[in-house]
């Protein structure tokens, strides 16, 4: 049922920005096109396929809004749209998009730094950054991780260093934040969106034990979080990983009558919409 | 401007410089219009006012407070009618289970009531630094339910729109920076930041709190960019390019230690409010034990953004030399040369 109003609404504007009757973002319309395409609507999907590829530059990235090139981070979630939108439609629409947009994912770099003794993790690893020439973080490297095995090449040296970057950024106690790990000999505390993002992007792959504690930490967490991004992309994880939540349902319901009552953005319904689909979800990519 | 011009200024070669440094002092309050003459000759005169009000609880009459602070420090209330006028708290990584680490709802909302009692169209804004959910961040910060009662809007700094603006500052290699629409359009901001130390730089207050009007989106979680930039650099560029500035610091549950996120609570009491953010939290560090010259982007602001030397700040309210008590800092080199001269304080 909450599948149900959430596409109604989606379909009637299916670019979207961050706010209410904002200008359409790359970030939130990749969100809307993946749940469009999933559930079948394929023509409202090719809207925000279209818009993407209009969006994006002759060096293969997508930046954050048509006007705006640069920073070019959503080029990973760009790229699993026009992939779950051509393995949904079953065509070659998006061979282009996708070749040009692997190629930039493949070749962009954070900025690496020698071994600190003030932080925790290992900065000599580069996976990707927020923006050019700055370093590493946790959710930038799990977007383009998960288009990298969404397009199945999760051998590939990038996809594997993306991977150790998730995996050497969860804190020893479980769980992740931005990308620090301790600062100063003190471990820093984790938060839901970095550490469901990170663990969509570690799915299938083999589970360490600090993967383990992510998940305590996510399933815990998730009990008290009633913020949507932050509880729908965490049962979104749960779900990768096999776990179930309990009440999800009924929380979807409240959340998305929150939502609407609120004239919140799409993008919250959006989000709804993915954790309503669950397994089905093309952000879960085993 | 007009009253700018009956500020007497000397020779002609201090004229000029006196001219050049009101490019950055106040230059945006001055220029709207929104300064007492006293303020004014106090930017002329390379000094500023900076107001310390003690005993403040988050159950206390914080809006009156408030309104005096802003009143003494230069702020006229008559030209805030029909202006907006945006709070910038900190609510850097929000957790319940640390309410000293992010701006007290309380402050926020006193704040809010005294310029809406002055006729301003007032909202809130904040890009959280470390957190891209921020509705998360408004839950467990207990802002979204003050922003409800008191029917404040609010503005995603991270997300919204954005326009490029100059650096006017030119210390970091930055040629301008992306701001949120609300930032630029805004005829008052209110930078409300908690008083608290900070493990790279010494000390956050009204300045670095300036962070947070940087928008995630463009420059990252962490805003790294800036970061790369130099962090001292970056906090002296931002201020210089967002001159319509004034500060009210929420130094009543305070953090010190590990801040500004893993730090312990101090409590003092505290409110510090002014309309020159820098000699605000000069005031600041001097309250923590910290010298206020050697925190490097204040000391870049020395002169330019505002005055820090004691002798130039005129205290109004209460004495900050009565109120100083030592804030634990990290056992680091590049904080305890921070500390102010031994024997010092009184307390």
């Amino acid at each position: 049922m909450v599948l149900h109003d959430v596409l109604e609404t989606i379909q009637r504007q299916p670019l979207i920005g961050y706010g209410s009757n904002w200008k359409p973002a790359s970030e939130p319309t990749c969100y809307a096109a993946l749940l469009l395409s999933a559930a079948g609507e394929y023509a409202s999907a090719a809207l925000g396929g279209e818009w993407l590829a209009e969006c994006q530059a002759n060096d293969g990235s997508v930046g954050v809004r048509r006007e705006e090139p640069e920073p070019r981070w959503p080029t990973g979630l760009a790229v699993l749209t026009w992939l779950t939108l051509q393995e949904h439609a079953g065509h070659r629409r998006y061979a282009a998009p996708i070749e040009r947009g692997l190629r930039w994912i493949l070749q962009a770099k954070g900025k690496t730094q020698p071994r600190n003794p003030q932080t925790g993790h290992d900065p000599t690893l580069a996976a990707w950054p927020w923006a050019e020439g700055t370093h590493s973080w946790v959710e930038p490297t799990a977007m383009q991780v998960l288009a990298l095995r969404r397009a199945r090449l999760s051998d590939s040296e990038r996809c594997r260093t993306g991977i150790a970057v998730l995996q050497d950024r969860q804190l020893e106690s479980g769980g992740l934040n931005y990308g620090n790990t301790t600062v100063l000999g003190q471990e820093l505390r984790p938060h839901v969106v970095p550490t469901a993002l990170a663990l969509l992007a570690l799915a299938g792959e083999p589970s360490l034990p600090r993967t383990t504690r992510s998940l305590d930490y996510l399933e815990t967490a998730l009990t008290t979080q009633p913020a949507v991004m932050s509880r729908c992309l965490g049962l979104l994880a749960l779900t990768a990983h096999g776990r179930t939540a309990t009440d999800t349902q009924a929380w979807l319901s409240s959340a998305f009558a929150a939502t609407v009552t609120r004239n919140d953005s799409a993008f919250k319904l959006a989000l709804i919409g993915h954790a309503a689909l669950g397994e089905s979800s093309p952000l879960v990519v085993r | 401007m007009e009253r700018n011009q009956s500020v007497s200024t000397g020779g002609a070669g201090s004229e000029m410089l006196l001219h050049r440094r009101a490019l950055l002092v106040g230059s945006g309050l001055a220029a709207a219009g929104l300064l007492s003459v006293a303020a004014l000759r106090e930017i002329y005169a390379l000094t500023a006012s900076v107001f310390v009000a003690r005993h403040q609880r988050y159950d206390g009459p914080l809006e009156t407070t408030v309104r005096d602070g802003l009143i003494a420090t230069g702020l006229v209330p008559a030209e805030l009618r029909g202006k907006r006028v945006l709070l910038k708290p900190n609510l850097v990584e929000p957790s319940r289970l640390v309410p000293h680490m992010t701006t007290h709802p309380a402050v926020i909302v006193a704040v809010a009531e005294a310029f809406r009692r002055w006729g301003a169209i007032v909202s809130v804004g904040e890009g959280p630094g470390h957190v891209r959910d921020t509705e998360m961040a408004l839950l467990e910060s207990g802002l979204q339910q003050a922003l409800d009662s008191a029917a404040l809007p609010f503005v995603d700094l991270n997300y919204e729109d954005v326009a490029w603006v100059k650096n006017r500052g030119h210390a970091s290699p930055l040629d301008g920076f992306f701001f949120p629409r609300s930032v630029v359009e805004a005829d008052l901001i209110v930078s409300l930041p908690k008083m608290k130390t900070h493990h790279w730089v010494g000390v956050t207050a009204s300045m670095k709190n300036m962070y947070g009007t940087i928008p995630g989106v463009k420059y990252g979680w962490p805003k790294n960019v800036l970061h790369h930039a130099g962090i001292p650099e970056t906090v002296f560029d931002i201020n210089a390019s967002l001159p319509k500035t004034v500060a009210v610091v929420d130094g009543i549950d305070c953090m010190e230690g590990d801040g500004p996120i893993m730090g312990s609570l101090k409590s003092m009491g505290l409110l510090v409010i002014g309309t020159v953010p820098a000699a605000v939290d000069a005031t600041v560090c001097r309250l923590m034990g910290l010298e206020p010259s050697r925190v490097t982007y204040l000391n870049r602001a020395a002169n330019r953004l505002g005055p820090i030397e004691d002798r130039r700040i005129e205290q109004r309210g209460e004495r900050w030399t009565s109120l100083a008590r030592e804030f634990q800092i990290l056992d680091l080199p590049h904080l305890t040369r921070l500390r102010g001269t031994p024997g010092l304080l009184t307390s």
